[in-house]
Formats: structure tokens, C-alpha cells, sequence
């Protein structure tokens, strides 16, 4: 395939995997993922730690007949001594996953097996006439236990106009003085599928996939300012706070795809003009066929974020943002050449 | 979804999903890992551009404009990667773990005499980089390269003239004999040492 010279000079440059089996589509590794895409493709199979944190599910059903909704909210209560905080009425229906009964026309659910997989939970919202799907992403401190994603019509098709309204328990959880969002509350019947996302605590080696800001009551840089701080300071504030950076990136600018500087206009050579500025050098390669088609118009996206190895930042760089990143780590922003987009 | 799918439509879901999973993955992965050099990362990205095929796979195109294909949502997939989202992906947790005794080496440490061409390489334009390496890493041809990008096959082809164009006269003005007028040998900055530059592909 690779007759052309500058082709095999590019070949030349690949760089070396050095797998011998991990390639290999039957390695172990790899039929699992295979085979856990087609049955799953969520994320409820993750570690909840369950001696810790025990997730509840109020569903205040006979309510839910009066107004017209079923409601859903995550609660946390400290589960080692078996006891729960919410009232449990007569003894439930035999269920596996959820743990349902009926009190003062309030259902209460209660999670008894936080890693059992979505289609579990999806049957027991069933029996309220509703296709929720229900998954749990490592979070920050403030985060865990907080509804972080709501997509009251999952695949874009659903014809229910009914809202799914959030619910908020008292208390500031924001910067802006919000309540807490814990919870939904769907229309009984609801049409759409619905996909539910709450934060739990991350398992041990894995990253936060739900953040509140880094400097948020709560959360670990709470009190600090580090934004316009050196790197060199910033360093010295989180080893007093038994933090680490994790990674560094950087705003740069890129030609556009197309469109280099936002305009249109090619060069001479039906070029844009930035590709080959810096050229100046007699061109010569073959004159475009009559038939070629003009190179597509990129989508306008002029800069990208590279990320830094240690050696690439210099202890005066100036921090342009902070994000928690894993327990115990953050990332940052370095000021680049561009602002950040 | 495909799981909502009665039944017999999802067992050809499957079945195409793991056809396609068994002829692109170790390409795909290959691909990721490449272009990140990290293992830790390309276990969660393969199984993002997986799941993503699995999530589409009625939108997948037939016949050999499939794997392709699979490339072109890697490419996006790695594209969202490089803006800055992170994401584990919990269905990879596995392949994480097989993934972290694979190496990835940079061409200039096993061949010192490559460090100014990947320097000059390194100093394209990334669309260029990136058309020139699906050609020459992951030889895949013009028409293939189309349907990765999303864009017409003459427009690959052109974008593909243009960025080895671009490459030779670079390579040209940083001193570096090419072989496009001879095209008997890639790249000789050193000409004794014109067979290792071409020994890298084992």
C-alpha cells in the first residue's frame, strides 16, 4: 500500500506498541469488555462501597396519584448498624435489588444491592409504569449522593411532555446557594425513558467523573484562591494540604481545519493563507487535478488543549484553574498563548 | 438503543457488534495507543469507542466501509480526549489493568537518527500529522481515510497529496534528502543509515 516514498518515511515514525496480547480481540480482557458492552454498556456494576453508604429511593406513590408524580431521591444515612432513616413499613415484596414498601401512601425503596445492574433497577421502576435507568459515577466529596445528571428523554424520541422536575432537599449545596439536588420526581406513567445519575463515593484508584468547583465548601481546596497563583505557589498551598497535581494542561492555538484564520479566503494557491506561511520556498508539488474538489471548511475550532509533562512547566507558570480530579489529586490549567475555551 | 430491540433484531446486533469488535479492535487499540502513548488511557478510550460502535451499530456502514468507520469514532473519541474530558470508563477496568505491562516507544529511542525527521514530522500542521499517520501507521488508503474523516474520497486524497507535499519540502528545508524524486529509498539524512529508518516496522 505504502508506495509513496513520504508514506514509508511516516512509517518509519510509528511509534512501537509493545503488546503481544493485548491486541488480541480473544484475550481474556478484551471478550469481557466485548461481551459487557452488549449486556450492559452502564456503569452500575462499579464498586459503591455498601458498608459505608446505603443509597434510598423515596417514591411517594399514592401522592404520586394525587399530584400526579412519582418521585425518586437519593438519601445517604450510615448503614453499618443496619438502620435506616427513612420509616419502612409492613414487611416488603420479595425483591432483590429494591427493597419496596408502603407507608402514609409513600413507597419507600430502599437499594439493597447498590451493584446490581441497570436492568434490575429498570425492572422495579417498571412496576410504576416507568423505563428509568438508574447509574452511579465516582464524585467529589460534595457531589456523592447528589443527582449529577437527569435526562428526562434518554433517546431523543420520546412524545411525553410531562417535565421531570428536579428535587432539592434544604441546604446550600452550591456556590450560587441552590439546594441540593437528591433527587427526580417523574410523572407516573411517564412515557420517556428516563436516565438517572447519582455521585458515589469513588472505589479505590478511581477518578472523579462528577466535580464540584475544586474550591467549593467541602471540597478539598475550600478557602483557597488559586487561580492567578504561580505554579510554584500553588505547589507549596496543596502539599500543606496533602494534595497533588495530577496533570497539567495548557490552552495552544492550532490552524483551523480548513479555515485556518477564520476566514474563508485562500491564498494564491487555493490554500489558506496560515498553513503555509511560514513557507517560502518555491512550491513544488503536482497542480490540483481540474476535477479535485475543494479541501472541506474545518469547523472552527482554533485551539486545543495540550497536557504538559512535568519537565514542560516552569514554576512561574501562572495557574488559569484548578479542578479536583481523584481523591487526594487535582488538575491544572496552565495561562497558555490562547484563553480558555 | 440496541437493547430495546425486539429480540431477533438484537441478536444481529450481536452478531454484527462482535464481528466488527473482532476485526478492529486490536487496530483500533493500536491506534489509540500510538496516538496517546498511554496505555492507562487507551484501555478507557477503546472501550468508549466501542460502546459508542454499540450504541450506533445500525448506523454502521457495510462491507469494508465498517472498519473505517470504527476508525472515524476513534478519531472523534481521541478528539474529546485531547479537549480535556476524562472519563473512566467502568466497562475497561480489566483491560486497564492487561494494559498496563504494554509499552509504547517513541520512534527516536530505538533509532536516534530519526529525532530531526520526527522533529520536522512533529512541526506539521496536526491535520496533517494525523492524515499522514493514518496513512503511513495505520495503512489505511485514501478512500478509507475518507470515511474516518467523514469527507469525499477525492478531498482525502487531496488533503493526503498536500500533507506529504508539505512534509517532503519540510524535510527538504531542514536538510533531509527525501526519496520522492529517486523513490528508492524513504529518507536518508544520514545515507548509511537508510535502512533503519525503514527497520522500524519490526
Amino acid at each position: 500500500m505504502n508506495h509513496d516514498p513520504i508514506d514509508r518515511v511516516v512509517a518509519g515514525l510509528r511509534p512501537e506498541v509493545d503488546a503481544s496480547h493485548q491486541l488480541d480481540p480473544a484475550a481474556p480482557a478484551a471478550r469481557e469488555l466485548r461481551s459487557l458492552i452488549t449486556t450492559q454498556s452502564q456503569e452500575t456494576t462499579m464498586a459503591l462501597s455498601p458498608r459505608r453508604k446505603r443509597l434510598i429511593l423515596a417514591a411517594p406513590v399514592a401522592a404520586a396519584l394525587a399530584v400526579g408524580g412519582v418521585a425518586a431521591t437519593a438519601l445517604l444515612a450510615p448503614a453499618d448498624d443496619g438502620g435506616s432513616v427513612l420509616p419502612v413499613g409492613p414487611e416488603p415484596a420479595a425483591a432483590d435489588v429494591l427493597d419496596v414498601s408502603v407507608e402514609e401512601g409513600v413507597v419507600v425503596a430502599e437499594v439493597l444491592d447498590p451493584t446490581a445492574d441497570a436492568e434490575a433497577y429498570a425492572a422495579e421502576f417498571a412496576e410504576h409504569g416507568l423505563d428509568v435507568t438508574l447509574r452511579f459515577v465516582p464524585a467529589s466529596p460534595t457531589v456523592v449522593g447528589n443527582l449529577v445528571y437527569l435526562d428526562g428523554n434518554m433517546a431523543g424520541e420520546g412524545t411525553d411532555e410531562r417535565d421531570v422536575e428536579i428535587v432539592t432537599s434544604p441546604g446550600e449545596c452550591t456556590s450560587q446557594g441552590g439546594g441540593c439536588p437528591v433527587g427526580v420526581r417523574i410523572p407516573e406513567d411517564y412515557g420517556n425513558p428516563v436516565e438517572v445519575v447519582f455521585g458515589r463515593e469513588p472505589g479505590e484508584g478511581e477518578l472523579y467523573e462528577s466535580v464540584n468547583a475544586a474550591t467549593a465548601p467541602g471540597e478539598a481546596l475550600e478557602g483557597m484562591e488559586p487561580v492567578g497563583m504561580t505554579v510554584g505557589e500553588l505547589r507549596d498551598a496543596l502539599a500543606g494540604i496533602d494534595q497533588e497535581i495530577a496533570a497539567f494542561r495548557k490552552p495552544v492555538q492550532e490552524p483551523c481545519d480548513g479555515s485556518a484564520n477564520g476566514t474563508d479566503a485562500p491564498d494564491a494557491d487555493g490554500e489558506p493563507a496560515s498553513t503555509d506561511s511560514e513557507e517560502d520556498e518555491p512550491r513544488d508539488r503536482p497542480s490540483r487535478g481540474p476535477n479535485d474538489p475543494p479541501e472541506a471548511s474545518g469547523d472552527g475550532v482554533c485551539g486545543r488543549m495540550v497536557e504538559l509533562t512535568e519537565d514542560e512547566v516552569g514554576d512561574g507558570d501562572v495557574v488559569a484553574e484548578v479542578s479536583l480530579y481523584a481523591p487526594g489529586e487535582v488538575s491544572v490549567i496552565v495561562e497558555g498563548e490562547t484563553e480558555l475555551f | 438503543m440496541p437493547r430495546q430491540h425486539p429480540a431477533r433484531s438484537r441478536e444481529r446486533s450481536v452478531a454484527r457488534f462482535e464481528e466488527l469488535y473482532e476485526s478492529a479492535f486490536g487496530d483500533v487499540l493500536g491506534y489509540l495507543l500510538r496516538r496517546t502513548e498511554d496505555p492507562d488511557h487507551a484501555a478507557d478510550l477503546v472501550a468508549d469507542v466501542f460502546t459508542a460502535v454499540w450504541a450506533r451499530i445500525d448506523d454502521v456502514p457495510s462491507g469494508d466501509q465498517a472498519r473505517p468507520w470504527v476508525f472515524g469514532v476513534a478519531r472523534n473519541v481521541l478528539a474529546n480526549h485531547r479537549r480535556g474530558a476524562r472519563r473512566r470508563n467502568a466497562l475497561a477496568a480489566r483491560l486497564r489493568a492487561d494494559l498496563s505491562g504494554v509499552t509504547v516507544t517513541p520512534p527516536e529511542e530505538r533509532d536516534s537518527g530519526l529525532g530531526e525527521v520526527g522533529k520536522v514530522f512533529r512541526a506539521l500542521p496536526e491535520r496533517d500529522r494525523e492524515i499522514l499517520s493514518l496513512a503511513g501507521w495505520e495503512q489505511l488508503d485514501a478512500g478509507q481515510i475518507a470515511v474516518v474523516l467523514g469527507c469525499a474520497r477525492g478531498t482525502a486524497r487531496v488533503r493526503l497529496h498536500r500533507a506529504r507535499g508539505r512534509f517532503a519540502r519540510a524535510l527538504r528545508k531542514a536538510g533531509l534528502e527525501t526519496g520522492t524524486r529517486t523513490s528508492s529509498s524513504a529518507v536518508t539524512p544520514h545515507p548509511q543509515r537508510s535502512t533503519s529508518l525503514r527497520g522500524a516496522d519490526r
